[in-house]
């Protein structure tokens, strides 16, 4: 509550993490950390063979790869972080403080990656012309970007785990513990041979683009990245499982509403068939591509390319999910409030640390109810500005109000179009976690429980966008706030 | 047509034992010919023509076993079932394509797989 509530009304402060995440992870472990050794060694396999073939499509998909990943793969990577910053700054202060070494290494990683795959890549004719011995320089050369790149993902890998479950960091506080967290070696295991699986379908994909049907070398090649693909693929299964059963039981008792939504516990026997399925499916072509290339249409690699990628951003989305109701486990909830900070705020309630209130627009003042005096406006217009400082602060890293995922929607579904007045809401949120464990418990106190229920009143008849502190800026509380700096300061500044 | 008659017949047993004949004589014959090939040819193999002999047969029978698995433990006409089914099929059909392809190189005078 020391920052500026950053929010969007309409997608959500999630999906706008999520999509920026999921497309660089895609990015990432396909056309990084698993392609990269998969051309050093196709470059090294043409170099023994004296086949120049190979160098030629190695360097083609390079090309790919080399623009996708220092273009919208570096802009993703980059994007990650301003965007969590910017919706939940509390995790990633909190993860800072834990992980400040890992990222400072993983930042000069980074650096080092980039500064080799442009080495890599604009060598590359150079190199080869020059002879055998600047060959081999430029095939070792292939082979530590392709250690850089998993690198990168190793140490980043490390925070994600511990998100998701810090063990023994709870009562021990140091870095390696946090590193070295339950869930930290299962994933790294499980995302090392996912990525060279992406980046086998992929280069297969991309096989039938950049050689001749009636090559000879098509079938070569297609054979070869089979191969590759297939080789790792028994890992996948076999990594996966062992993540799988190092999840909590917790966790995976949110596996099903993580899957779709709320409207769709049920949808997790369909989605782990439709996943069995696809697999089956990738399996089957990548066989076939191998046992018979010169049949295998165009086409018929768009489905295993197009399963991977979904299956990916869907391991992505349950990754996400199932963590909650926290965002770093046992430590943080996921509305950015840590779980020891809870019976303060339930005591004191959360406005009154609140150094920011939310102004409401003209529009969202609208749709009182008819026949109010000026004080009741005035003293409703107050109750609806507080309960929204309460929404904004509690809800909104997860909730819109009329957007995805939006309250009113959770609101209508479960209440109908009966009014939603502050007693029927505020009891239901007052026990929501216990009969939804993903959401987390509502940190402030019974004033502050009525205070939304008033808000969430408002919103069944004004369907007004809320607008985050980025639109319409913010108030500070001033004295009302109790850690605010300046507590002689009793005049609102506008913040814009 | 073995598999549509066996998955027709909805019979767990039958469905075992003979799709399990049928990936047992398939797999002894492809074995056959991949461990012929790789003994007579070891001195001219490198690892990666090794794993083109080996991994597409081998992975046939793990997936053509899976399907048998899907298809003999599941009620009939379920999506298993039916996933079984296709399974078992196509994987009976790779490594069949896979032990064929073998007979030609093992019969043929020693010279090296050619891949690349």
């Amino acid at each position: 509550m020391d920052f500026p509530v950053f929010h969007l009304d309409f997608l959500g402060n999630r999906y706008l993490i999520a999509g920026i995440a999921i497309l660089h992870v895609l990015i990432n472990h396909g056309l990084a950390v698993g392609m990269m050794p998969l051309i050093a060694a196709m470059e090294w396999y043409g170099h023994k063979k004296q086949d120049p073939r190979w160098d030629k499509l190695a360097y083609k998909i390079l090309f790919v790869c080399f623009l996708i990943t220092t273009t919208v793969g570096a802009l993703t990577g980059v994007g990650i972080w301003f965007s969590v910053s910017l919706v939940n700054p509390y995790s990633i202060a909190s993860l800072i403080r834990v992980f400040f070494w890992a990222w400072f290494t993983e930042w000069l990683v980074f650096v080092t990656e980039v500064c080799l795959i442009l080495a890599y890549t604009l060598t590359w004719k150079k190199w080869t012309a020059q002879g055998p011995e600047s060959k081999k320089r430029h095939i070792r050369l292939g082979f530590a970007l392709a250690f850089a790149s998993w690198v990168t993902m190793a140490i980043i890998v490390a925070i994600l785990g511990f998100m998701m479950d810090p063990g023994n960091w709870l009562t021990v506080n140091s870095f390696w513990t946090g590193v070295m967290n339950p869930l930290y070696i299962p994933q790294l295991a499980f995302r090392t041979p996912l990525a060279a699986t992406m980046a086998g379908i992929i280069a297969m994909f991309l096989i039938l683009f950049f050689t001749k049907k009636q090559d000879q070398f098509r079938n070569d090649a297609l054979r070869a990245v089979g191969l590759w693909t297939l080789a790792f693929a028994p890992f996948v299964l076999v990594a996966g499982w062992w993540y799988y059963t190092s999840v909590p039981d917790a966790m995976k008792d949110n596996l099903g509403v993580s899957l779709g939504t709320l409207e769709f516990v049920d949808w997790q026997t369909k989605f782990l068939q439709i996943a069995v399925i696809t697999v089956v499916t990738i399996l089957l072509v990548v066989q076939f591509a191998i046992s018979r290339p010169k049949l295998l249409p165009k086409v018929a690699l768009v489905v295993p390319f197009v399963a991977i990628l979904w299956m990916t951003g869907h391991f992505e989305r349950v990754r996400e999910f199932i963590r909650k109701p926290y965002v770093i486990g046992q430590y943080m909830y996921a509305n950015g409030l840590r779980v020891e900070d809870y019976a303060l705020l339930q005591r004191d309630g959360v406005l009154t640390y609140a150094t920011y209130s939310n102004p409401l627009t003209e529009a969202e003042k609208a749709e009182l109810p008819n026949g109010l005096s000026e004080p009741e406006r005035t003293a409703r217009l107050e109750a609806i500005q507080k309960g929204k400082d309460v929404f904004m602060n509690t809800c909104t890293r997860c909730h819109t109000g009329h957007g995805v995922n939006s309250i009113t929607g959770h609101l209508q579904r479960m209440f109908g179009d009966q009014p939603w007045t502050p007693e029927l809401t505020a009891g239901y949120i007052e026990s929501m976690h216990y009969a939804q464990p993903y959401m987390p418990p509502f940190p402030g106190n019974k004033a502050e429980l009525q205070l939304l229920g008033t808000y969430l009143q408002h919103l069944q008849q004004n369907k007004a966008p809320i607008p985050g502190a980025q639109s319409v800026g913010v108030i500070v509380s001033g004295a009302a706030a109790a850690r605010s700096p300046e507590m002689t300061n009793q005049t609102e500044a506008a913040v814009q | 047509m073995l598999t549509a008659v066996l998955a027709v017949a909805e019979s767990a047993g039958l469905f075992r034992a003979v799709g399990g004949a049928a990936i047992g004589i398939t797999c002894i014959y492809f074995l056959f010919r991949a461990a012929s090939l790789t003994v007579r040819s070891s001195s001219i193999t490198n690892l990666y023509q090794i794993a083109l002999i080996w991994i597409p047969g081998v992975l046939a029978i793990c997936l053509a076993l899976t399907g048998l698995y899907l298809v003999t433990s599941t009620e009939p006409m379920t999506l298993a079932y039916l996933l079984g089914v296709i399974l078992f099929g196509c994987e009976l059909v790779m490594l069949t394509i896979a032990a064929a392809d073998l007979e030609g190189v093992v019969n043929a005078p020693i010279t090296p797989v050619e891949t690349a």
